[in-house]
């Protein structure tokens, strides 16, 4: 059906509409404050007045409602749990029109890595790669995968991919094309049997130039 | 009631990732060790019958964290068939907590001794 409401209120057109939804986490994302946000799956829902709700899986209280800014619907609390289901609703003037039962240490995405850095060491012919993640300062997603990719720069789309649970890597430099201006990314996913999600935002990328056959130089 | 039935492996998950956080941050960085302990449990139902004989029907301490007594609820209630667990009335036992809400040493001997049957726990396989 067309997305929206009933003109004069009623809710039966809004029943029939598409409100699915998705959330993720992001735990201790502002020292103990956990960070939960979704947003409908069809960019077109006419949220107005849609509210969501999430109960069960908390501390000390039954339910708790999101705040909203723009399209996506958040609640930034330490009240999660982070044992067993929630129920996560939209609601319409009140009336639950869609609710999913949801567990929030299965949906977690991590912060994005940062400060990625490349040194050349000559004396070994080879690349450094160090990078940085909020995870390491905290107490329950500490464990990550990251994904390094790296490319030529003139190559859109040939990426290679390496993934690594520490945060250094090294690059051989016979394995990379002298005299060549490369780009480099990381993104982290949980690694752990608890806390599963998705992979998080790129770090910003990072550039290196490979030195002519023997010398080294950084951009 | 008889936990031998319990998923101990989604317990187990849980105590680690959850519950001992909760555990050791009620400690507030006194060791455990410091007190001295008189629980022992040798095998995981009987190790789960004491820690929730020590979480819920205690008297030693009145305050105990509510994070530790809604987690290990939560816990037992979703992996141990048939185990309904206490009510956890939020309203009612928030306000009376939150004005007694203090760590008394009574309560800190408590929680180190629960540490010390989660160990347990968590060490018999």
């Amino acid at each position: 059906g067309e997305s929206g409401y009933a003109q004069n209120g009623d809710f039966e057109d809004a029943e029939l509409d598409d409100y699915s939804f998705s959330c993720y986490s992001q735990l201790e994302v502002d020292g103990p404050q956990h960070l939960l946000s979704c947003a409908f799956e069809d960019p077109d829902v006419n949220s107005t007045n849609l509210e969501f709700e999430i109960c069960e899986g908390l501390l000390e209280v039954k339910c708790l409602n999101f705040s909203k800014l723009q399209e996506t619907y958040f609640i930034k609390t330490k009240k999660f749990l982070l044992i067993g289901d929630s129920t996560i609703c939209v609601k319409l003037g009140g009336k639950h029109i869609t609710c999913q039962k949801m567990n929030i240490v299965k949906r977690v995405k991590p912060e994005a890595p940062f400060d990625v850095k490349v040194i050349y060491r000559e004396e070994a012919n080879e690349f450094v790669v160090t990078f940085n993640t909020s995870h390491l300062q905290k107490k329950y997603v500490k464990d990550l995968l990251h994904e390094v990719v790296y490319r030529l720069e003139k190559n859109e789309n040939d990426w290679m991919h390496v993934n690594i649970s520490s945060t250094k890597l090294t690059l051989l430099q016979r394995k990379l094309q002298p005299n060549a201006m490369y780009e480099i990314k990381v993104r982290s996913i949980p690694n752990t049997n608890y806390f599963e999600g998705f992979w998080s935002e790129w770090s910003p990328s990072s550039h290196f130039r490979t030195p002519e056959n023997n010398s080294g130089k950084m951009d | 009631y008889d936990f031998t039935d319990c998923n101990f492996a989604k317990i187990e998950e849980e105590y680690q990732n959850v519950i001992f956080l909760a555990l050791k941050e009620y400690m507030n960085g006194i060791k455990s060790t410091q007190f001295n302990h008189t629980v022992y449990c040798g095998d995981r139902p009987s190790c789960l019958t004491e820690i929730e004989r020590l979480t819920f029907k205690s008297s030693q301490c009145l305050s105990l964290a509510k994070k530790i007594v809604t987690a290990t609820n939560a816990t037992l209630n979703s992996h141990c068939p048939g185990h309904s667990g206490i009510q956890i009335n939020n309203t009612q036992a928030m306000k009376k907590r939150k004005k007694r809400e203090v760590t008394t040493n009574k309560c800190l001997t408590q929680v180190s001794n629960l540490i010390e049957l989660w160990r347990y726990f968590s060490r018999s396989q």
